[in-house]
């Protein structure tokens, strides 16, 4: 790639609102450190090159799986409950979690992904145990769960930066003519049909997990057209109704309006409530971790990170698998009665080169996302409405940023001290662009981005900045395009291959953790009951 | 070629009128330092009839010192004079933001303001002796004598009136003094030009004068620190202390006999009637309670509520949490606050600590309770307060006190900010609370509520401390019933996540401006 002028890094990534503001020549040294990380650097691609030593040592367990995200985590979670208690759990990277990880520091932690957990409905049984788990819920009198007030997502939950000033809500209302409210309403009309709507089976027509939704033709036919080409049907075509939909495509699957299937687009909006209201959250400082480090308690000393897996192989009972220290070292053989492959299905292309994988892996496209971690000293200034949880900016291509200490009355920094976690989905059309792009990105040029977009409502946020670390994730979350969701490779792609059974998120065609847990617990299931293990499904 | 010829001699008249007018904004200079001391003075420390006469009289007999020791003063009068218009202007121009910079951050402030009003006394009392040398060749001694005082005291009516009516409401104290200190070093600039004849190294004499000029226009532009002139403009009265603390600008105001207490721009207290305020907050409670020794206050960092709590004799402890240890210092080290508190955050009995309200109570030890609870936050206009008055912070509340305890809330105006009022009542209902909200007539603030709680049904309390002064067994009922402008209605519950408090508080306080 050839290096990129500042302006045009700043076009690239985040438009041209944000470039327009740019002062043109070299910047000054910013007065700031940090580093920069990332899943992808150097580890997961060595993956691609392992030929692999002969394994020195072999062992056995009953079920290995392979990936310690949310996916692998829940399929874990699953047989512990089950009673099946002598699994491994392998995790490439130094912490579990996937693309949930967190991350500490002196004032408080954040989370370097996912970060946040809406309440489910009472549906998802999964979900709900899981949060009286994480004694974030309890049973109600009436059977209902009740949410502790203090993991809930506080309010303010939304701003949103307009012109000059911040305004309550993530919709941009300042300055809006009437026919945009007027498009407004009818989006949230129809949202409101779709969240009431129910199938012949007595289904919602979009639910999370997704399993649990209608597949009634005529609404799976949405996944066939573009989000850009649904409002289009219905007239919706004013910058600021097509703004506010896009964020949510770019929020929840790192796509432009053109590229998202309109069937995934609604369902952001209409799976979660009954009324189309806004959702409750559970959100914690550090974000998803929160749950990983739940979910990895309870795996205990059966979870091993830092371990690099160099191949799957399914046996004629069972399967073998390869692992080796990610630092280096001698391998270990490892035959298990079944095997659960809790990675994204590229990955697990890799692992397991089967021709239907493989055909599947090409499919499967993952978008690149770029993260800071602003660690301030002091809040910026700021104009209008007062920081909420969730801070929009109308006009950029980032998506904003979330605050750490939103949560929380006492944190470990002076008055004023927070962390703000922002957030850049690349959504070029073509990935592996947009991978080459970000991977191409220095700390300096992702801390010039990240002060170029903020500087916009906070005009003196370098002087508050302490340090700034960058994660670039250059395979971060699946990308439901049209057609992908409901296509053949996806539907078929969660069925296992002799013993070998397969959990991820990407297997649902959305990047939730809701369908990370779904799949993890089935795949689970599937497995509990091959060893006929008497148990009642929690799906 | 023409040389640079020396300024014409003006004639004679014309010059005499322009030193009679600079000996005019010198005497009006003088007199603002006086007031404006005096007005500190009685600001600060209170009583304002003992200290105004202390600081004139102090003021005048200083003058008299400088006079007397006007006559070790020889030779070089001119420029004698325009040395000592410079050192009035610095120590002048500077008082007040010296005196507003010491006053609650040293212990014994009245020694500073004394040795300041002697200092600037000394050296206006220099100013007319050596004027009345500078003009004694010009002039007929009768003539001079009559001229010069007459001027003098004509300042002295101008300064007077100056002061209260243009300078103080516009400018504040410290830009006031950094002002008048201006025109001193201004006089005396120009006296270069006036007596330019008589002084000796003009030029490295006027550059002095413009050191001090920019020093003190430094000053004002600096000003902006301590106060800023919008700020001066929001209040009623002069602003004689303001900090920013980490979380919150804290301001007194003082004028009319009377000291007021302001958090980000929202009146806290009136030195007048704070007694109402807080006499209704603490005694109900202590009437409810089952027992009287184990006592908490949220909030109310400034004592006031803490120095009623000390008037019960059962008291054994008691727990101040208040979130800003800039209020907690102010009310120890600023004078007036504590002496309106009595001291009592010095009391052995009161145990201070500077953390957030919600954490600190999340963090106790759930057997620990508390008989007695007073919780006085500031209104719910920001979520950052807000969230104190959610279900959230009323659990915690509840789980922390005692079974025969009981906790009064301020819960804002019933009249002015009703769905604001009673949506507290309904919220600490959701807690599991019992309420009995009453509510008590402060004139500063108007029509004040209150939420009475326990944890078990209770009647109307009765057996108050005897010897209030507003409060009585006899006039206590009242408080707890509510005419038909105050009666009850409906709303929603505060919670955390969605903070409904703050928007109807915001709502209904917008519609009243």
């Amino acid at each position: 790639m050839t290096r990129l002028s500042r302006r045009e890094l700043l076009l690239t990534f985040l438009g041209p609102l944000v470039a327009a503001g740019c002062r043109s020549g070299r910047a000054p040294a910013l007065p700031f450190e940090g580093t920069v990380a990332g899943a992808d650097d150097g580890l997961g691609h060595r993956l691609r090159q392992a030929a692999g030593p002969e394994p020195a040592r072999s062992s056995r367990a009953e079920v290995v799986v392979v990936g310690g995200g949310l996916a692998g985590l829940s399929a874990a979670w699953r047989l512990s409950r089950a009673g099946l208690e002598d699994y491994r759990v392998l995790e490439l990277g130094a912490a579990p979690g996937g693309t949930s990880v967190g991350g500490t520091g002196p004032v408080t932690a954040f989370p370097w992904g996912a970060h946040y957990l809406p309440c489910p409905q009472p549906h998802a049984r999964a979900v709900e145990l899981l949060a009286e788990e994480l004694g974030a819920a309890r049973r109600g009198s009436d059977g209902r769960l009740v949410f502790d007030e203090a993991q809930l997502c506080r309010a303010p939950q939304e701003r949103v930066f307009v012109g000059d000033r911040w305004y309550e809500g993530l919709y941009p209302r300042a300055g809006a003519t009437a026919r945009d409210r007027e498009e407004l309403e009818l989006f949230q009309a129809e949202v409101r049909r779709l969240c009431a709507l129910r199938d012949a089976r007595g289904r919602r027509a979009f639910a999370v997990p997704m399993a649990h939704g209608s597949d009634d033709a005529d609404l799976t036919a949405l996944d066939r057209i573009s989000m850009a080409e649904w409002l289009e049907t219905r007239g919706l075509r004013g910058e600021r109704i097509r703004w506010f939909v896009e964020y949510g495509c770019r929020d929840d699957y790192g796509l432009g309006l053109a590229d998202t299937s309109a069937w995934a687009a609604l369902h952001y909006h209409a799976s979660r409530t009954d009324d189309g209201g806004p959702d409750d959250l559970l959100t914690w400082p550090e974000g998803n971790a929160r749950i990983v480090a739940h979910l990895a308690r309870r795996a205990g000393p059966r979870l091993a990170t830092g371990a690099l897996v160099t191949s799957v192989r399914p046996l004629a009972r069972g399967a073998e698998v390869v692992v080796a220290p990610a630092g280096g070292g001698p391998a270990e053989r490892i035959t298990a009665g079944q095997v659960v492959l809790a990675v994204p299905r590229t990955v697990a292309a890799r692992l397991l080169p089967h021709p239907r994988l493989q055909a599947e892996a090409r499919a499967f496209e993952a978008g690149a996302w770029l993260v800071a971690n602003l660690g301030l000293r002091r809040r910026p200034r700021s104009r209008g409405f007062p920081e909420a949880w969730d801070n929009v900016l109308h006009g950029s291509r980032s998506l904003g940023y979330v605050v750490a200490t939103h949560q929380v009355d006492r944190h470990g920094g002076p008055p004023g001290a927070t962390v703000w976690t922002w957030y850049l989905s690349l959504t070029a059309r073509d990935a592996g662009e947009a991978h080459r792009w970000l991977l191409g990105l220095s700390w300096r040029e992702a801390a010039e981005l990240v002060v170029a977009d903020l500087r916009r409502a906070h005009p003196d946020i370098e002087q508050c900045i302490e340090r700034l670390d960058v994660w670039r994730w250059g395979h971060a979350m699946i990308r439901p395009r049209p057609g992908f969701v409901f296509g053949p490779l996806r539907r078929g792609a969660a069925e296992p291959l002799g013993d070998v059974h397969f959990a991820h998120t990407d297997l649902s065609g959305l990047p939730l953790a809701e369908e990370a847990q779904w799949h993890g617990i089935r795949a689970a299931e599937e497995i509990l009951a091959r060893r006929r293990v008497r148990t009642d499904s929690l799906l | 070629m023409t040389s640079p010829s020396p300024p014409a001699a003006r004639p004679a008249a014309a010059r005499t009128t322009a030193l009679f007018t600079a000996v005019l904004l010198v005497s009006t200079c003088g007199l603002v330092y006086e007031l404006a001391a005096g007005a500190l003075a009685s600001y600060v420390l209170g009583d304002s009839v003992t200290q105004f006469s202390l600081v004139i009289g102090l003021y005048l007999s200083a003058m008299g010192l400088g006079a007397w020791l006007s006559r070790w003063i020889d030779g070089q009068l001119a420029r004698r004079f325009v040395d000592l218009e410079l050192a009035v202007a610095l120590v002048g121009g500077f008082s007040a933001p010296l005196l507003f910079l010491t006053f609650g951050r040293v212990a014994h402030f009245r020694p500073v303001l004394f040795a300041l009003v002697v200092l600037v006394g000394t050296l206006v009392g220099l100013e007319i002796p050596l004027f009345l040398r500078i003009l004694r060749q010009r002039l007929e001694f009768k003539e001079l004598v009559a001229k010069v005082l007459s001027v003098d005291y004509l300042g002295a009516l101008v300064g007077s009136l100056l002061f209260p009516l243009l300078l103080v409401p516009r400018l504040g104290l410290v830009r006031t003094s950094l002002a008048i200190g201006l025109v001193n070093a201004l006089v005396g600039l120009w006296t270069t030009w006036l007596l330019a004849e008589e002084i000796r190294g003009l030029p490295w004499v006027r550059a002095r004068c413009g050191a001090v000029v920019v020093l003190l226009l430094l000053g004002l532009a600096g000003a902006d620190r301590l106060t800023s002139l919008g700020e001066e403009a929001l209040f009623s009265d002069p602003i004689i202390y303001s900090r920013q603390s980490a979380y919150q600008r804290i301001v007194v105001t003082a004028g009319r006999g009377s000291f007021q207490l302001f958090l980000d721009g929202n009146l806290q207290f009136s030195s007048l009637d704070e007694y109402r305020y807080h006499e209704a907050l603490v005694h109900p409670a202590f009437a409810a309670a089952g027992r009287r020794e184990e006592v908490l206050v949220l909030g109310g960092g400034d004592g006031l509520a803490v120095r009623e709590v000390l008037r019960h004799p059962e008291v054994r402890r008691v727990t101040l949490v208040d979130i800003d240890p800039a209020m907690t210092a102010l009310a120890v080290d600023v004078p007036m606050v504590r002496q309106l508190n009595g001291g009592a955050l010095l009391d052995p009995r009161v145990q201070v600590v500077n953390e957030d309200a919600m954490a600190w109570l999340a963090a106790l030890p759930p057997g620990r309770r508390f008989d007695v609870v007073v919780v006085d936050f500031p209104d719910p206009n920001t979520f950052s307060v807000g969230k104190l008055y959610t279900t959230r912070f009323y659990r915690l509340l509840h789980d922390h006190l005692a079974p025969e305890g009981a906790a009064a809330i301020q819960s804002t105006s019933p009249l002015l900010a009703r769905t604001s009022f009673w949506c507290i009542a309904t919220t600490l209902e959701r807690a599991g609370l019992f309420v009995r909200p009453y509510h008590a007539a402060v004139p500063s603030f108007g029509e004040w509520g209150f939420s009475l709680v326990r944890r078990v049904p209770f009647a109307v309390p009765s057996g108050l401390l005897p010897g209030l002064r507003y409060l009585s067994d006899a006039v206590l009922p009242g408080l707890f019933e509510f005419g038909p402008d105050l009666s009850r209605v409906p709303a929603e519950v505060n919670r955390l996540d969605n903070q409904i408090l703050v928007h109807y508080y915001e709502a209904e306080w917008r519609r009243l401006e």
